[in-house]
């Protein structure tokens, strides 16, 4: 059974909102989507401001009333909310989430309360996700008194309280430096391991999505439009690889000759273009060179970045 | 499964929080510790508060030796004592207060602190976390409740002797449920429309001018005491008064009481449909959360 299966789930808001709405005004926030995450996936959601992420995670959380469709999330329907969420947990990046006056460990034990976690069960589990995100020496302290690392922390360790089958991260970095960031993913990795969920990722760092994701989707106007491995993303979607060459001096003459090549750029001793298999692109830059006696000292290939991958699909470039 | 043993614990969880009246208490208990550790974090105010309601016991006082025997005529029913009527009043005012307010402010402190959304991903249902977070203006103001009677008691010259204490708690008890259910339908308009909510202020106005808080009704013209056998206070703080001051008997208080559960038996039911239907109209228009 997957951790998550979707059918043709459908988001569509009135605009207006409150007790009157504006008769057919309607903004389509998710469009028909389907998408299935086995368990134990550490699935990225990659998309643009507006792309329909947050609507997606919100009706899968149960939060938002999906207009059309269906979805199944640790084994339950959507219809059935209370059991949705005793066995998923949200971790959003908003600070204001937690009671400020209180303490890190009070919090955690209203919230331990909230999942039905009381007495020394309760106590038990507060000091367990403490100590895995590596808050114990800092549980007695005020909320706001800690740093916005230990916060997002504290928000991971909310959102394990009730060891959930699958955890939603939306942007969990947002906000954190960069040592903070990838103390964070490595948090991530070492708790996937040890509670053994799914971890479903919202972000829109690409380089995130890269780090920590064995799959990844990307989503624009409410639709999935492509789904894979990243790297598998990238070899799949962009036969081209981008090519460098390291070369002698290259004369007008020559680079007018290469001109015809599209992505074809020269800066003194160094030629970049993309190409793939069976274009002849490439040949013709080595028969060019090769015809006027150019020395060739370097040739690498890269395939694209993720996110010329991103741009490609959102117009962006 | 490492797991399995603490998610089986988890899931005994949510079966009790699925069956509430198992885990009710416990919930509202940490509802209101939450609240009690909040409140007791600002020492300043919270003294402040504490010495407040000892000062309005006092004033009151005074304000009732001043009024001296003039009013005992119109205080006749009550046992002719302006002080021994208006601590009822400001009492009882207190409860018609938080269960007019107290759901419909502590939605709307949860969605503008940004804590309601995390409240909303727990399998708590929506009306538990709606009570609750209202647990702590009920319990201050028992405590309130309890200063001012102890105080009036103690101090004052308040008679309590012949009260008749279980007719007095039943119509706590139905007063409290006839308030709260308007309360719940203020809660439900600001689950939707998010501020500007007219039901507390109608029904908050209304009491205060009409409801025989501060005065009985009967110096009121006739068709302001008609306004005041709409509303719940009106039977709550006249059936309190006649148990707490008078030691009126059950079949003395009968009209009060059938009063109020007419009041309960009509709001109650028609709040919680409203407020379903504020909330699925939220999780529709994807606004839970919102301010």
């Amino acid at each position: 059974m997957n951790a998550i299966e979707v059918r043709n789930l459908t988001k569509v808001y009135e605009k207006g909102g409150g007790w009157r709405r504006t008769q057919g005004e309607m903004v389509t926030a998710v469009s028909n989507l389907s998408l299935n995450i086995p368990p134990g996936e550490l699935f990225g959601l990659l998309g643009p401001n507006g792309a329909g992420k947050t609507t997606l995670v919100k009706m899968l959380c149960t939060l938002i009333l999906p207009s059309g469709g269906s979805a199944m999330v640790a084994g339950h329907d959507l219809a059935n909310g209370a059991a949705i969420r005793a066995r998923t947990g949200l971790v959003v990046s908003d600070d204001r989430s937690f009671y400020w006056r209180l303490s890190a460990r009070r919090n955690l034990a209203f919230f331990a309360a909230m999942h039905g976690l009381y007495g020394r069960i309760a106590d038990e589990r507060v000091n367990d996700v403490l100590a895995a995100v590596d808050l114990a020496d800092v549980a007695d302290r005020r909320f706001g008194k800690l740093s916005s690392g230990m916060r997002q922390r504290l928000a991971i360790a909310r959102g394990l309280l009730h060891r959930p089958q699958l955890l939603f991260l939306d942007e969990p970095s947002r906000s954190l430096d960069p040592k903070a960031t990838q103390r964070l993913h490595d948090l991530i990795r070492q708790l996937m391991a040890q509670e053994e969920m799914t971890v479903f990722l919202i972000t829109h760092d690409l380089a995130e999505a890269e780090a920590l994701c064995d799959r990844v989707a990307l989503m624009h106007k409410g639709q999935i439009q492509a789904t894979g491995a990243p790297e598998q993303l990238r070899r799949h979607l962009f036969r081209e690889q981008v090519y460098s060459l390291e070369v002698d001096e290259v004369d007008t003459a020559v680079l007018q000759t290469l001109q015809h090549i599209p992505s074809f750029t020269y800066q003194p001793n160094q030629i970049q273009l993309r190409a793939a298999p069976g274009d002849g692109l490439l040949t013709a830059v080595l028969d060019a060179l090769r015809l006027n006696d150019i020395a060739i000292h370097h040739i690498a290939s890269a395939p694209p970045t993720l996110e010329e991958v991103f741009n490609h699909f959102t117009n962006e470039e | 499964m490492r797991n399995e043993e603490g998610r089986n614990q988890n899931l005994e969880g949510e079966r009790q929080t699925r069956h509430l009246p198992l885990a009710a208490r416990k919930l509202l208990l940490a509802f209101l510790i939450r609240d009690f550790y909040t409140e007791i974090s600002y020492r300043f105010a919270f003294l402040v508060g504490i010495g407040g309601i000892l000062f309005r016991a006092f004033i009151f006082y005074f304000l009732a030796q001043l009024i001296g025997d003039s009013a005992a005529p119109l205080l006749a029913d009550y046992g002719g004592d302006y002080f021994a009527f208006v601590i009822i009043g400001i009492a009882l005012g207190g409860y018609f207060g938080v269960g007019l307010s107290g759901f419909a402010t502590a939605l709307r402190q949860a969605q503008t602190t940004g804590t309601l959304e995390a409240l909303l991903m727990t399998p708590v249902p929506v009306p538990m976390v709606i009570v609750g977070s209202a647990m702590w203006s009920y319990a201050y103001t028992t405590f309130r409740v309890l200063v001012y009677l102890l105080v009036g008691v103690l101090l004052l010259g308040l008679n309590l002797s012949a009260a008749n204490v279980p007719a007095a708690l039943l119509i706590l008890l139905l007063g409290i449920i006839s308030f709260a259910s308007i309360g719940i339908l203020a809660a439900s308009v600001i689950m939707v429309v998010k501020r500007g909510d007219p039901v507390t202020a109608l029904f908050g106005n209304l009491a205060t001018l009409v409801g025989g808080v501060y005065y009985p009704i009967d110096v009121m013209p006739d068709w302001l005491q008609a306004v005041a056998k709409l509303l719940p206070i009106t039977y709550a703080l006249n059936g309190m008064r006649a148990a707490l001051l008078n030691g009126a008997s059950w079949a003395e208080l009968a009209p009060d009481l059938w009063a109020l559960l007419v009041f309960c038996l009509l709001l109650f039911p028609l709040s919680l449909f409203v407020f379903r239907f504020a909330v699925n109209r939220a999780r529709a228009d994807g606004s839970l959360a919102q301010y």
